[in-house]
């Protein structure tokens, strides 16, 4: 399935009309033969794998395939039944564009009549949803008694006093009812009715706070002496510490160490503060402790008076800053940048990239290209140090460059200086736009627009040469001419064994252009491949490797090959003329021995072979009138 | 605090108490709709719905036999009495009313369990049939907007505050539901509170001290937002960076929203693995906000991201690298301590506002910017507006303006009804304060007497 899709693919990218074409006819005939297997295929970042097994294809298209399917959020695709050659190519075009945010890739295939393919979409990480009952109302479902109870809590004080009245008015007696029926109604409370245990608490809590004293200091004594039980630790832990420690003074001797033990493990062992254990230990006088705090608030805002912008004397800090405060778009740079940094789950930072994707393509549709130079830079120069984060943010910079957004970015390009932040962008975007521009070359016609993308590739294998160097086996032989042509002007001598190997390339275009690139790359270690394209089956191949020569030889010392090519009957006349020329060039006496002996040719020539005499004999002539004069 | 004041001779039973079972009595009302709206009526969880709102029913119509809910201009009227906290905490229900064209529903005791379902079904569907059992009629008696008793209008700032709350319920749902929502809506809430806030500044911050525990985290955010545009403010922040800071202290909770109710409503300390999920909020909130702001926007994700980190960067997310917290983040980390703080969380009681304060000034350099705390402190003074307080002489006072030497403040006393009396303001020594109060305490919430009118104008004065 996957072999047919990428050759599909291919072929749609080739052949924008792709029926009849027979790669494109054989996938059909594959998909329909699987259609019936219900083959599904989950997708990864770089691949595909099938019931947890990763499936090893060696087709480039391949993994392109999973990337874009994986950005488009999808988990898995099946394949329900045989696909109409207009749904396979609906297909493709949903999957090369922008992914919307928040929109489902199937839904986009329900409305575009793809039915043969099924996507499923990756699951949010959380996927809870509270219960129709729970959102209804918790009161729903629970018993009877603990509604009563929220009930009644819901004014402390008559619910105390309704306490209070029940014990007899007698402390000891109050505080064991008290705890009993917390503890009663606590238990009471399901499990997972969250909001009903809470408000168990609150209520117990709330009424706590308004009993006399002498009832506060038995019930806390016994919540003490059960601090263990999970109900009473819930109970213990809703107080501040000064509100316990307002308490401790009149504590029973046995039970202020129930206390102190208390706020020690609070602090310890769940995490609480200190606060209560440093105020148990210290016996402070809390009455004063209030004036104190009163006292330091005071402090922080004694001296000032009203205090205006103008005149914000204290806060000189403040006033700078306020002065420069930023609402700009560094702010969500920052917040990507952060957010790319502690973001561990592996969907979050897709759809992080994704965000960050389309605030690119925004900023670059509003021709707002400083800012999106500013997006693009804020990830690359931070994000990077992102411990295994590449194949994520190669995932973003796909997301990035796509041909439309490459094709605003390149519109008017021959006009845009070369600092300016649209040229800045592009080679930030670097080698994840060369593939999309590689494209826009491919069909621009324009002859002007054709060389300022030259131009601008020439920029971007300078950067990206390991980038564009796959590019160079495209199956079109006008993208591997381009790109032999702008490898030799980039002038990186890692292209030169692929353009060695493409030396041989079917089309003569393409290895005149590499030949031209290998010399202005490789200079006089081109040689061989000049030589050799000397007796290439292409007249013009021949041509543009004869006029290399003198690049790669030093000084005149390919000439005395030429005699021997001149009688190599694979080489043109045109060919022979030229290398006729080169010799005319050379003043050696072997030089000058092989025009003579080409000059005095005489009966049964040929048409071409009289040409060459003809331009021997020329330049003899011409050769003994500089030495007459 | 843990004094064991008991106002006993203040409480009666009265306005107040049957304003708290007019509010049950909404809410449960609301939990019939929703539930007859899920399931048939003959279902357990419909059943138990309706005959719980037939529970509240009877407890708001047994004292006078028969009520009267009307619903004028936005707001729940119990009687001719303004419901304010309803108002604000039930705007949905207040949205259905308008949308079945119900103005009042009458409620005649004792109220049928079946009345209440035909009710709830009618307010939840398109049905035309209204209750027939006779003890609930609808728009029988509405009452004009002249005849209301505390007939003021909701206020600006009031349906700024319901427009901020109701947006962030939308938002809330739509970054659950994993949608995108609008930022641009979010500023023109903001935009609301701060024109409320700018107008009607001693009201605000009073307003700010509302609470709810079941909306918790909607209505900590709406505040957080006031405070922090009153903070901006002060500082001299101009209209669009006080909407890029209000926006971001709107949002900054945003991310709670993955929270699961295990966790957000544990009445206890969190262990390591509920810790770990509550500190991932702050990262879900900047990638939510970021992922629906534009341009000029991406400052309230840059709060969201940044309100735990702490001024000496100790919080959390770390992140590696990064520079001076944004002022903005610093600032609502200061005022989102000091709700908290102030408001009764399910792991912890409120502390008096004075308290929270304290918390600040102790934090600062490490939890806390000190010139913002210092700034804070000033803004809302050593007792905060709508602070209660204990005087040695036994009154019980509010603060209508904080002062930083001697508060201006009313008395708030019981009449016979069990209605809340105001004195005329007058100023204190703060010497005098023996403690003070929680508003459950003295019986009042702060907030609410907004809706004195009395209470509004001495607020313009002060």
């Amino acid at each position: 399935m996957l072999e047919a899709l990428a050759s599909a693919w291919n072929t749609l990218n080739l052949y924008p009309q792709p029926d009849g074409k027979p790669p494109w006819e054989r996938s059909l005939v594959a998909l329909a033969d699987l259609s019936d297997q219900s083959v599904t295929i989950d997708v990864d970042p770089d691949g595909f794998s099938q019931n947890a097994e990763p499936l090893s294809i060696r087709n480039q298209a391949v993994g392109k395939l999973a990337r874009l399917l994986f950005m488009h959020n999808v988990a898995s695709v099946a394949l329900t039944r045989a696909p109409e050659s207009r749904e396979l190519a609906a297909f493709f075009q949903l999957l090369g564009s922008t992914p919307i945010e928040g929109e489902d890739l199937q839904n986009q295939l329900d409305l575009g009549g793809v039915r043969a393919m099924r996507t499923r979409a990756r699951p949010e990480l959380t996927e809870h949803r509270r219960s129709s009952a729970r959102v209804i109302g918790g009161e729903i479902g629970r018993a009877e008694e603990v509604n009563d109870a929220i009930r009644q809590g819901a004014v402390p004080r008559r619910f105390a006093r309704k306490l209070i009245k029940e014990s007899g008015e007698d402390p000891a007696r109050f505080a064991e009812e008290f705890c009993a029926q917390f503890e009663h109604l606590f238990r009471q409370v399901e499990a997972e009715d969250w909001s009903g245990r809470d408000k168990i608490v609150q209520t117990f809590v709330e009424t706590f706070a308004f009993l006399p004293v002498k009832f506060q200091l038995a019930t806390i004594s016994l919540a003490l002496e059960r601090r263990a039980e999970r109900h009473f630790q819930l109970f213990l832990d809703q107080f501040a510490a000064y509100e316990l420690a307002m308490l401790a003074p009149n504590l029973e001797e046995g039970v202020f160490p129930l206390l102190l033990d208390y706020a020690r493990v609070a602090a310890v062992e769940r995490g609480g503060t200190p606060d209560l254990e440093s105020l148990l230990q210290s016996g402070p006088d809390l009455e004063g402790a209030q004036q104190a705090v009163v006292g330091r608030i005071g402090e922080r805002v004694a001296g000032i008076k009203d205090f205006t912008i103008a005149d914000l004397k204290p806060f000189a800090a403040l006033r700078q800053e306020v002065a420069e405060i930023s609402l700009g778009l560094e702010n969500g740079v920052e917040v990507m940048r952060g957010l790319l940094q502690v973001e561990q789950r592996s969907h979050r930072v897709q759809r992080l990239l994704r965000i960050w994707a389309s605030r690119v393509s925004d900023a670059v549709q509003r021709d707002q290209f400083e800012a999106a130079l500013a997006w693009v830079e804020g990830l690359s120069r931070e994000v990077l140090e992102v411990a295994n984060r590449n194949p994520e943010l190669g995932v973003g910079y796909h997301l990035v460059a796509t041909p439309e957004l490459l094709q605003l970015l390149v519109a008017d390009l021959e006009a845009t200086p070369a600092n300016s932040p649209r040229r800045r962008l592009l080679a930030a975007i670097g080698r994840h736009a060369i593939a999309p521009i590689v494209e826009l070359l491919g069909s621009e016609e324009d002859a002007a627009r054709r060389r300022a993308l030259i131009d601008l590739m020439v920029d971007l294998a300078k950067l990206e040469i390991d980038g564009m160097i796959p590019h160079t086996r495209d199956r079109r032989w006008y993208v591997v001419r381009n790109l032999a042509l702008v490898l030799g002007k980039a002038g990186r001598k890692e292209a030169i064994p692929a353009l060695i190997g493409l030396a041989r390339h079917a089309d003569h275009r393409v290895r005149s252009e590499v030949l031209r690139s290998l010399v202005a790359l490789a200079g006089r270690e081109a040689a061989p491949q000049v030589w050799t394209a000397v007796s290439d089956s292409n007249d013009r191949v021949q041509l543009t490797a004869v006029g290399l020569l003198p690049l790669v030889h030093r000084g005149n010392d390919y000439t005395a090959r030429i005699p021997e090519l001149l009688a190599d009957s694979g080489l043109t006349t045109e060919t022979k003329l030229k290398l006729i020329e080169l010799l005319a060039t050379d003043h050696s006496p072997l030089a000058h021995h092989a025009l003579q002996e080409l000059a005095e040719r005489r009966a049964g020539l040929s048409g071409g072979a009289r040409a060459l005499r003809d331009a021997a004999r020329s330049a003899v002539q011409k050769r003994q009138a500089r030495a007459a004069s | 605090m843990l004094s064991g004041m008991l106002l006993a001779a203040r409480f009666r039973k009265g306005k107040r108490v049957r304003q708290a079972d007019a509010f049950r009595f909404l809410a449960s009302l609301r939990r019939a709709i929703s539930a007859v709206g899920l399931y048939p009526l003959d279902h357990p969880t419909a059943r138990e719905a309706v005959e719980q709102a037939a529970r509240s029913a009877a407890m708001v119509t047994e004292e006078d036999g028969r009520v009267v809910l009307s619903v004028v201009e936005g707001a729940f009227y119990l009687d001719k009495v303004l419901l304010p906290q309803a108002s604000l905490e039930l705007g949905p229900l207040v949205e259905a009313f308008d949308e079945r064209g119900l103005s009042s529903i009458s409620l005649k005791h004792p109220v049928s369990a079946s009345d209440l379902e035909e009710l709830a079904v009618f307010i939840s569907s398109d049905s035309s049939d209204v209750p027939a059992d006779g003890t609930i009629k609808i728009n029988e008696r509405p009452f004009s907007k002249a005849e209301l008793k505390d007939a003021v209008r909701l206020s600006n700032l009031r349906r700024s505050y319901a427009s901020a709350l109701d947006l962030l319920r939308g938002v809330t749902a739509a970054a659950d539901g994993g949608e995108a929502f609008e930022l641009t809506d979010v500023a023109s809430a903001v935009e609301g509170l701060l024109e409320a806030v700018l107008n009607q500044p001693g009201a605000s911050l009073l307003l700010a001290g509302l609470k709810t525990h079941d909306e918790y985290t909607f209505f900590h955010s709406v505040n957080t937002s006031i405070l922090a545009i009153s903070l901006g403010k002060k500082l001299g922040l101009d209209d669009a960076q006080l909407v890029g800071l209000g926006t971001g202290a709107l949002l900054h909770d945003v991310g709670k929203v993955r929270l699961l109710p295990s966790i957000i409503q544990y009445p206890g300390r969190l262990d390591d693995s509920q810790w770990a999920e509550v500190r991932l909020h702050p990262q879900e909130g900047a990638q939510a906000i970021l992922a629906a702001s534009g341009p000029g926007q991406e400052i309230a994700a840059r709060v969201a991201l940044e309100h735990h980190a702490r001024f000496d960067d100790l919080g959390y997310p770390r992140v590696k690298g990064r520079g001076r917290l944004h002022l903005f983040s610093r600032m609502v980390t200061v005022c989102d301590v000091y709700d908290a703080m102030t408001t009764r969380r399910s792991y912890k009681r409120a502390e008096p506002p004075n308290r929270a304060l304290q918390v600040l000034v102790e934090g600062v350099g490490t939890q806390f910017d000190p010139d913002l705390v210092r700034a804070f402190c000033h803004m809302m003074g050593l007792y905060p507006t709508g602070s209660l307080l204990q005087l040695s002489d036994e009154s019980v006072v509010m603060v209508l303006e904080p002062g930083t030497e001697y508060p201006l403040v009313i008395s708030i006393s019981w009449s016979g009804e069990g209605e809340a009396e105001i004195s005329d303001p007058r100023r204190i020594d703060p010497a005098s304060v023996v403690s003070q109060l929680l508003p459950e305490q003295v019986g009042v919430r702060p907030a609410t007497l907004l809706e004195d009118p009395h209470i509004v104008e001495l607020l313009a004065r002060a």
